[in-house]
């Protein structure tokens, strides 16, 4: 079965390389390159370690979105600040409605060759708008820039694969929302395959919030991936609000001195839905620090899987690493899978890990219920509760007061209803 | 610092000369048939093996653990090796004197005059149980402590029932190894209601050369019932790496109570990281009744490559399982060990307490299940995973799988890694003692919550032997 989406995602994306897309000839070369390196890699299958517990192969659309021409002409509702924004079409940039500051600029995108996984390779050679964002010097920007992936009846059944490289020069400041929205949530079927990368210079310091927000039915494979200097601090944090199955891969280099980074994250399932959170963080050199909690709550039939490795290499002396995984289950079938990893080849340094696993705590519902609330109330506040720890750590103010309502909306309507009280 | 811990010369590094029967190299069919036939076995027993045998032959070698295992020719090793025996052992003056000469270096208490200190020893030497101590007291109060080929003999029903129900053959590559060619072990029975008046023990040797040994131990504590089983082994320095595939099995019936400990001290390998002991053991206990409990406690503190996860099954309602270990590793030592804690009843209860501390070059793992059936309602399971590092070339790491399909379950883990803080080294110097006791006392703290589980003689020579491997460290 892997054989025949594998070779047909391979027929796809080879018809799609053939089309005129406006690339230049080296970055066309690159692309037939990362073809081939998806061609040799394959989709992993449940015997890779990696992806033990996410077949995902049933679960990939095989035929690509090849339109590069966006007809969207409305603002999406989900942008904080239309000063800065980036818009893409399923998949495909929208360059009518997409505005940046002073100090921002957009390029195409330089040719890359090294690729994580073959899902990343696949993206670079059927990325139809790959984009580069600069953040130049010096670059302070105080409010958040939005950047939505919208899709729209036309993606049905197709893969769309949004790439974007994100640059932050010298002391450059920024906060990122990034969101993936539907306009039928409730309808609509397709893949996406999602790369999102940064690299910070010297003293950077970048906020990203990845919101899952797609269609129920969709499937989600996502790549955040961040190269951090010294200095510079990288923080990121995803809100998966669940569909039938989402892969995050999120993955953070921290590669001099004094880098930082802090990887937090949210997921709320409900039905039979399916998300498989892998993260590595990796200790490349000594005095970097790490922080992470990643929060689950998961109710109905659906199954949530966190794997969280921390890596500190030979000789990074002096590193800082704490992971915190806690898991919520409101019913009696769902299903949590966690693998808090350390790889540890120095000696001085403090690393830990926690994960829990548990449910409502009776008391703390009685004594709600006690104050006069209705049981379902208390037991949504404890849930809400439970929540914000992670949502607290968005460190802008607009990104978060938006986070915490589209998890407020979509808690309320959704998942509760499917707990057993 | 740069704390750099030169190992110690192996202390129990001696080889003893004795006339050894031996078949030849290599494994097929037909030695396992003469494996059963020299010890006159019924044939269920024969078609086990032959079973498990054929099984083996599919099977490759696993590859999933973090360790670098070198290429084993399973047809370059005997397979079964026993001490010259005059007919059947009536007292101790039978025994070749140069045996029990070796056991009396290793301080086992095999004589009879000798048993003050308490503990029945049932010794392996290589692979056939040479003499059994307390059988009689043990035989009062009914309980069954003899090596298993005799158990074989005397109460096939008993071994016929339980061999293989906890670690089936099909388990894993050693499990089948193991369950073709296994050439003794223990066997305990605790009959319903008994306290075994003694702490069991068993010391394991592996003498011969180029001998893999495949033990085989099988305990089953009857309703109500307590048993101590304690396990120490040492063995002789040799440079050619050799096999252990063990395989333990504990079964707990209702209320019954199995507490399982053992030190581990086999030859690691020299300073190069050449030879050692392969220790490749399948250790499991299924908790089958109502309110039983199986704890496993383990001191690994030799073995060049360890492959090795204590688990607990626990069915019954109520049951508990626990897993406490230290597992040191020095020069160029792997570990990968942990445990399975499988709940399947309700209301049950799993523990595991895990210090890794790695020196030099060693590679120390923690890999670790907790599963959680949609069954155990209830269920509670804590964690903890400490790893402490010495010297910058050494490496820790953990690799815990929880797996929760039960939301009643509350479930707990935690994990640090750390090195021996300079503040608690420069206390403890300032109160006059040098930096070589100071780390043995850091890390014998370090270490106190596993070794306070272990019996009183245990806990002794735990403490020792970890001193002993840390002794000469230079600060």
């Amino acid at each position: 079965m892997e054989n025949i989406i594998h070779n047909e995602l391979i027929k796809n994306s080879a018809a799609l390389l053939k089309k005129p897309l406006g690339f230049s000839p080296s970055y066309q070369q690159a692309m037939l390159k990362a073809h081939e390196i998806f061609k040799n890699l394959g989709i992993p299958s449940r015997k890779n370690e990696d992806w033990k517990y996410t077949s995902i192969e049933k679960n990939l659309s095989i035929r690509f979105f090849e339109d590069n021409v966006s007809i969207v002409s409305d603002v999406p509702k989900s942008v904080i600040d239309q000063r800065g924004m980036i818009i893409f079409n399923n998949g495909v940039f929208n360059k009518f409605l997409s505005v940046l500051p002073e100090g921002l600029e957009l390029t195409a995108l330089i040719n890359e060759d090294i690729f994580l996984d073959s899902f990343d390779a696949l993206n670079f050679s059927t990325a139809i708008s790959p984009l580069s964002l600069k953040i130049k010097k010096n670059t302070v920007i105080d409010f958040p820039i939005t950047i939505i992936h919208l899709v729209d009846d036309v993606a049905v059944n197709k893969i769309i694969c949004p790439r974007i490289m994100i640059l932050a020069e010298e002391n450059s400041k920024l906060s990122i929302m990034e969101i993936f929205e539907c306009n039928k949530p409730e309808l609509l079927q397709y893949t996406t395959n999602a790369v999102t990368q940064f690299s910070l210079k010297a003293n950077a310091h970048i906020e990203h919030v990845k919101i899952q927000n797609e269609a129920r039915s969709a499937t989600h494979i996502g790549l955040t991936n961040a190269n951090v200097c010294a200095g510079a601090k990288f923080k990121s944090l995803t809100l998966d609000l669940g569909l039938k199955m989402a892969r995050n891969n999120i993955n953070v280099s921290l590669n001099e001195p004094n880098a930082q980074t802090s990887v937090h994250g949210l997921f709320a399932l409900k039905n039979t839905e399916h998300t498989d959170v892998f993260s590595v963080i990796k200790h490349f050199a000594g005095h970097t620090f790490s922080d992470q909690l990643f929060k689950g709550i998961l109710a109905g039939e659906s199954h949530g899987i966190f794997t969280g490795k921390i890596i500190i290499v030979k000789d990074a002396q002096l590193c800082t690493s704490s992971q915190l995984n806690k898991n919520l289950l409101l019913s009696k079938k769902a299903h949590i899978d966690t693998r808090p990893q350390l790889l540890v080849h120095a000696d001085d340094v403090k690393c830990s890990h926690g994960a829990t696993i548990g449910q409502l705590s009776d008391e703390e519902a009685f004594y709600l219920e006690s104050r006069g609330l209705p049981k379902e109330k208390a037991k949504q506040m404890l849930c809400h509760g439970f929540a914000t720890d992670a949502l607290d750590k968005i460190e802008n103010d607009k990104i978060r007061q938006f986070c915490e309502k589209i998890f407020v909306t979509h808690f309320k309507v959704t998942a509760l209803d499917q707990q057993d009280l | 610092m740069s704390t750099d811990i030169l190992n110690n010369d192996y202390k129990y590094g001696f080889f003893t000369d004795i006339e050894t029967e031996e078949f030849p190299k290599g494994l097929n069919e037909n030695i396992v048939r003469m494996i059963s036939a020299k010890k006159a076995e019924p044939e269920w027993l024969l078609d086990y093996r032959l079973k498990a045998f054929r099984h083996w032959q599919k099977l490759e070698h696993p590859k999933w653990a973090k360790l670098v295992v070198p290429d084993i020719d399973y047809q370059d090793l005997y397979y079964y090796s026993a001490p010259k025996k005059k007919n059947a052992v009536a007292s101790l003056d039978e025994i070749d004197p140069e045996l029990l000469a070796t056991f009396a270096k290793l301080g086992i208490p095999l004589n009879e005059q000798k048993r003050i200190s308490g503990v029945a020893v049932d010794a392996v030497f290589d692979s056939v149980s040479v003499a059994t101590t307390h059988k009689e007291e043990l035989e009062k109060v009914g309980v069954i402590f003899c090596s298993i080929s005799d158990a074989v003999k005397e109460r096939p029903e008993l071994v016929k029932k339980y061999l293989g129900t906890v670690v089936p053959y099909s388990d894993n590559f050693y499990a089948a190894l193991n369950a073709a060619v296994f050439s003794d072990g223990s066997f305990v029975y605790i009959p319903k209601g008994v306290k075994c008046p003694l702490d069991l023990s068993t010391y394991f040797r592996i003498n011969a050369k180029e001998t893999g040994q495949f033990e085989r131990t099988l305990i089953v504590a009857e309703e109500g019932s307590y048993v101590n089983y304690l396990e120490g082994c040492t063995a002789p320095q040799r440079d050619e790496n050799q096999l252990h595939a063990a395989i333990v099995e504990l079964i707990a019936h209702d209320n019954a109570e199995i507490k399982y400990s053992t030190v581990q001290n086999w030859y690691a390998g020299d300073k190069s990281g050449i030879g050692g002991i392969y220790n490749f053991v399948t250790k499991r206990g299924n908790c089958v009744g109502v309110n039983s409990k199986i704890s496993w406690t383990q001191v690994e503190a030799g073995s060049a490559i360890t492959w090795k996860y204590p688990s607990c099954n626990l069915i019954g309602d109520h049951s508990e399982g626990a897993f406490y270990s230290v597992a040191l590793t020095n020069n160029f030592m792997q570990a990968d060990t942990g445990t399975k804690m499988v709940h399947i009843g309700k209301n049950t209860k799993s523990t595991i307490i895990s210090k890794g501390i790695s020196a030099e070059q060693s590679e120390n793992n923690y890999r670790g299940l907790v599963k959680i059936m949609p069954s155990a309602t209830g269920a509670r399971n804590y964690s903890q995973c400490d790893s402490m590092l010495i010297g910058n070339r050494a490496q820790a790491n953990t690799f815990p799988y929880i797996d929760v399909k039960n939301n009643s379950a509350v479930v707990e883990h935690e994990a640090s890694t750390s090195k021996i803080s300079e503040e608690q080294l420069f206390y403890l110097q300032s109160r006059g003692l040098s930096e070589e006791k100071c780390i043995s006392m850091i890390v014998n703290g370090f270490c106190k919550d596993v070794f306070k589980e272990l019996p009183l003689e245990f806990a002794v020579e735990a403490v020792k032997l970890i001193e002993m491997k840390l002794e000469n460290s230079i600060g």
